[in-house]
């Protein structure tokens, strides 16, 4: 029994990884149309930024938090002004992302000591505390509650600034068509830059919420970055709801298959490619439009 | 009210529109005919402040601003060419990128999409439909709708009828006459199929090569077919023709 | 005309991180060099500084700086700054090495100068395949059989020998590897600081694996096919090591001092490993867990590779033979450790201990999370060598207190003349090197390089360095084993040690609890 529970806690917790990082990639998707391979890459910077300030120049925590989301925020605005604006599609803007990863991979590497480990400790205050689930002999750190909160008021946020607010609405038909939005007097070049600033501010937080649970370390996030995009797909990259039961039952199916089946070797890592594959094929089988709506519709 | 003088305009060095002279009165039905390239769109594009434009263009006697998101400020909205919904929003949610550039916001949406939704009661059946799965006449009502939550005085529609069963255009040309009365807006129709439109317009231009060919009462080009065949085929201007028949 | 430009934008910006990336091995390694050495090394010795490091063509060469000769032996060392490129082997310093040099063979001890410098004695290593080495002239008939310009053997000439070296210094675990690399270099260094090897300098190129067993092997065939290197020395990286065995033996170039962590490192011919295989290492700590701590079951948690398999196997082994049982088995990556997981199963199954095969890193987060969740196994964690550095603490925090590892040789927190010495040698070069029993091995691998060439005399080959090193008996630093090897049989140390992060002050460090063993399976 305390097993049992043991297993969907993990899952739990490890889902809310999952769609902290998939949330943000979803957002830039579904207002701009581009993948944002560079997501993670980008978070890991400004962790590292917040790190340095917090834990080699002393800075209070939460200063420290703040300039590393900012640093963040400016390198998605810079990256909005001088990269996005000046390519013609989604297609090319997607390989632009891609090279702002390896460019904020090669950084994270550069800086020596910031890579003069394998990972970097980053305490939050709240670490070392914990709450003990009763029944299940467990205990949950404050951070990972923190990260699970953060999750829950991220989707709740994203969904009402994406349904409900005037900026939000104005992204998404900027992303749908953006000459038509023109004509409904919403300027793009004033709210494209608010997305990328928003999305990258958000990869910063996630991996300053990631690194107390389990270091600040790139290896992993770029990891964990890859596995968000698989869940993004199960939402088809647009749907909030779906993207977030995506990555909770892909962290749920590994907890599951590594704590009671471990002797299936490979099967919890591969749960990412055959969560993928099923949604390749369900597409395959159901018309394409008709998935498209459903995400819609839960979106 | 809408006033347009020697209205220039192009794609980089190809110039379209020659100086067109155009006039849409308050509370008017315009319709604006003519063949295939005549530039109808390009016309339209320019004064919504899609394209660069020469000439002047006149609101209320204002000079009407160059930029798009200012000109559906002013009250002038475009319904553009090929039904341009937002796909991936919903039937309310476009409808509620109608009224954004007058502030609209979710707590008066119902208000303001009240006289809306009695105009076009399929779409209040389909609120929460997602915009690309409609049929191309309720996307053509949607974009019409959506144009009118923008309180225009005046509502350029281009295209109205193309790739519409002629009893859907009977439906949304019952409905242009019906916001026309009840909520006075202006409307300037552009068709290449002229008849329809026809039907409901007072005024009608006719532009064959960037120029206006003929203005005049719509009755008379419905009523007269050689008007509209000169203008068509280029014989010569559509009022000799009409007149060498006399 | 838009897209165009933004081509234009995105070439440009691949580019730039293209040449971040492709920098940043190179870079990280330096920067890491002279952040570690160089300080206080009043001398002009210090090997970070022999001249600017310019990236070499490999690609994972952080050469130039590496070699170890000091600006005060030019001869046998690249110039300052030269860097050595494909198709220019004449550029810059290298050729003073290659032994094409006349000055060089003008200076040639006891052997008349044969003209035309770089002849290959002909006695020397008939029909070896790196013999090609230097056939810018034939050699001359009737001359001295092995002193000719006194070069004896590839790689060899009246004042130099070449070694080749490959360290980690990038790659998932570079943050601790560069440590045994700069320990080998610092040793090297001080052998040709007290003369060389019979008047001839150890010319070290150093190249890079980021613990990347194919970069190894190429590194690897650059130095012995291109760069024509007489023998490799201290390379303790196991990716490379593993597969260095087979192709030290297939073109019969002295592998000295791997780090014999992995099993097959022990089949080779050629290789003379001096680290603790990391299955003897299991074997012993299983055993006095079973018999000091009275574990009965177990948990492990292992990366997935050959060695880790190994330290697996051995664990495994002795446990269940005691009468234990290893309860749940975990492969780890680095990208995916698995710690969250490992932690539930072992929780579930009730085990005494959790065993570790993996890096400071992994084992960081598994004793964090362990603590976050206010579970500790009744035994605590214990395991391999792998994190037996002194980041484990700074990383672990005091999650850490009490994680016992495996050492090689005496460990660090022990005072004895054996151990002085190394100290002394290699903070000399390096002081803020942390020491473990990598670095150790370092400084054995090198010391015994240095002392067997001496033995032989003038006429260095191959061959006789082979001979010489099958024949070592009883060699002996004071550092805790006494290494011998016989032909056939290279197992000459499985001696493993126990040490536990223990509180000194506020903060953990490793002290030994007074517990050694070796693993006797291996001998003959
Ligand atoms: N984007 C464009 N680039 C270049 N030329 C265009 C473009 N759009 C339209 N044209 C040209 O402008 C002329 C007028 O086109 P348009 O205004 O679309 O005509 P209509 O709407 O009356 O069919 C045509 O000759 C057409 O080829
Ligand atoms: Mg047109």
């Amino acid at each position: 029994m305390s097993k049992l529970l043991q297993t969907v806690i993990i899952g739990t917790v490890t889902g809310s990884l999952y769609s902290l990082l998939a949330l943000g990639m979803v957002l830039v998707y579904r207002t701009t149309g581009v993948l944002n391979i560079a997501h993670g890459g980008i978070g890991v910077m400004a962790g590292f930024v917040a790190w340095d300030l917090v834990q080699l120049r002393h800075w209070p925590y939460y200063a420290g938090l703040l300039v590393g989301v900012s640093f963040a925020v400016l390198v998605g605005l810079a990256f909005e002004r001088f990269v996005v604006r000046r390519l013609p599609n989604a297609g090319s803007r997607t390989v632009a992302t891609l090279g702002l990863f390896l460019l904020a991979q090669g950084v994270v590497f550069v800086v020596p000591w910031w890579s003069n480990n394998s990972a970097q400790v980053f305490p939050s205050p709240f670490t070392g505390r914990v709450v003990s689930i009763p029944g299940a002999d467990f205990a949950v750190s404050y951070d990972q509650i923190v990260l699970v909160g953060t999750v829950v008021l991220l989707f709740l946020g994203l969904q009402f600034l994406l349904r409900r607010t005037r900026l939000g609405m104005a992204m998404r038909a900027v992303s749908d068509d953006p000459a038509a939005s023109r004509l409904m007097g919403v300027r793009e070049e004033l709210v494209a830059p608010v997305v990328w600033a928003m999305a990258f501010g958000i990869a910063g937080l996630s991996v300053m919420l990631i690194a107390p649970i389990n270091l600040l370390e790139n290896t992993s996030i770029v990891a964990f970055t890859l596995k968000a995009l698989a869940v993004t797909f199960v939402g088809g990259l647009v749907s909030l709801p779906l993207t977030v039961l995506g990555a909770t039952v892909l962290a749920l199916l590994e907890a599951f298959t590594q704590i009671y089946a471990a002797d299936i070797r490979g099967l919890p890592s591969a749960w990412p490619f055959i969560l993928m594959v099923a949604v390749l094929v369900i597409r395959l089988i159901r018309p394409t439009k008709a998935l498209d709506e459903q995400a819609l519709a839960a979106a | 009210m809408l006033e347009v003088r020697g209205l220039t305009a192009g794609y980089g060095p190809v110039v379209v529109l020659r100086g067109i002279d155009l006039t849409v009165g308050t509370g008017e039905i315009v319709a604006m005919i003519g063949p295939n390239g005549a530039g109808k769109t390009t016309t339209l594009n320019a004064v919504a402040g899609m394209l660069p434009r020469g000439g002047d263009v006149l609101l209320d006697g204002e000079p009407l601003a160059s930029a798009a998101e200012q000109v559906v400020r002013r009250g002038v909205a475009l319904v553009p060419q090929g039904r341009k919904v937002f796909p991936r929003m919903s039937v309310e949610e476009n409808l509620f990128m109608g009224a954004y550039p007058r502030g609209g916001t979710w707590r008066d949406f119902d208000r303001r999409a009240e006289p809306i939704f009695s105009i076009f009661p399929r779409l209040a059946e389909r609120r929460a439909q997602i915009a690309g799965s409609l049929s191309g006449g309720e996307q053509q009502m949607l974009v019409i709708g959506r144009a009118l939550l923008s309180e225009p005085k005046v509502v350029m529609i281009d295209e109205l009828s193309l790739g519409l069963a002629p009893l859907m255009v009977e439906t949304l040309l019952d409905t242009i006459v019906r916001f026309n009365r009840e909520l006075g807006t202006a409307c300037l129709l552009v068709e290449q199929a002229a008849t329809a439109a026809l039907e409901i317009a007072g005024s009608a231009y006719l532009l064959r090569r960037g120029e206006v060919v003929y203005h005049g009462p719509a009755s008379r080009l419905r009523q007269d077919v050689d008007v509209l065949h000169g203008a068509y085929f280029g014989t010569a201007t559509g009022t000799a023709a009409a007149a060498g028949r006399r | 005309m838009r897209s165009w430009r933004g081509l234009v934008v995105f070439a440009v910006l691949l580019l730039v991180s293209a040449a971040c990336n492709g920098s940043s091995a190179q870079r990280d390694a330096l920067l890491r060099l002279n952040g570690v050495g160089g300080a206080g090394t009043g001398g002009s010795a210090a090997p970070d500084q022999t001249g600017a490091a310019v990236p070499s063509d490999s690609g994972v060469v952080p050469s130039g700086a590496p070699s170890v000769g000091g600006p005060g032996s030019v001869g046998a060392s690249p110039a300052a700054g030269a860097a050595p490129s494909f198709g220019t082997p004449a550029a810059g310093g290298r050729a003073s090495a290659s032994g094409g040099s006349r000055s060089a063979s003008s200076a040639t001890p006891g052997g008349a100068p044969v003209s035309g410098g770089g002849g290959q004695a002909p006695a020397a290593r008939p029909g070896a395949a790196a013999s090609s080495a230097a056939s810018a002239a034939s050699p001359a008939p009737g001359a001295a059989p092995a002193q000719a310009n006194g070069n004896t053997d590839v790689g060899v000439t009246a004042t130099s020998i070449k070694v080749g070296h490959i360290g980690i210094y990038s790659g998932p675990v570079g943050y601790v590897g560069q440590n045994l690399s700069l320990a080998a270099r610092a040793t090297l260094q001080s052998i040709n600081d007290s003369g060389g090897v019979n008047g001839r300098k150890l010319d070290v190129l150093v190249r890079d694996d980021g613990w990347d067993g194919t970069k190894g092997i190429n590194a690897a065939r650059d130095l012995v096919e291109r760069e024509k290197v007489f023998a490799i020395c201290c390379t303790q990286s196991v990716s490379t090591t593993d597969p260095l065995t087979a192709y030290a033996d297939q073109q019969k170039v002295p592998n000295v001092g791997p780090d014999g962590w992995g099993l097959v490192q022990y089949g080779g011919q050629w290789s003379w490993p001096l680290g603790v295989p990391a299955m003897s290492e299991a074997r012993v700590l299983a055993k006095w867990q079973v018999e000091k701590q009275g574990v009965k079951k177990a948990a492990l948690l292992h990366l997935n590779s050959p060695t880790g398999q190994s330290f697996r196997d051995g664990y495994k082994e002795v446990l269940e033979k005691m009468g234990g049982k290893l309860e749940v088995v975990q492969a780890a990556s680095f990208d995916d450790p698995g710690t969250t997981t490992l932690l539930a199963r072992a929780r579930a199954a009730n085990v005494d201990t959790i065993a570790i095969y993996a890096d400071s890193g992994i084992v960081a987060r598994l004793m964090r999370e362990a603590a976050g969740q206010g579970y500790k196994p009744p035994k605590g964690f214990a395991g391999s060598t792998f994190y037996y550095f002194n980041v484990t603490p700074e990383l672990t925090g005091p999650a850490g207190e009490g994680l016992i590892s495996s050492s090689h040789w005496t460990p660090h927190d022990q005072d004895t003349p054996g151990l002085r010495r190394y100290r002394e040698v290699v903070t000399k070069y390096y002081p803020k090197i942390d020491h473990t029993a990598w670095t150790v091995t370092s400084f054995v691998g090198a010391n015994l390089f240095a002392d067997t060439l001496k033995k032989l005399g003038l006429n260095v080959t191959r061959q006789r360095l082979k001979d010489a090193l099958d024949s070592t008996t009883d060699y002996d630093l004071g550092l805790g084993t006494k290494v011998s090897f016989r032909p056939g049989q290279h197992h000459a140390n499985t001696a493993t040690h126990l040490v536990q992060l223990m509180r000194e002050g506020d903060k953990l460090a490793w002290k030994s609890i007074g517990y050694d063993d070796r693993d006797a399976t291996f001998d003959k």
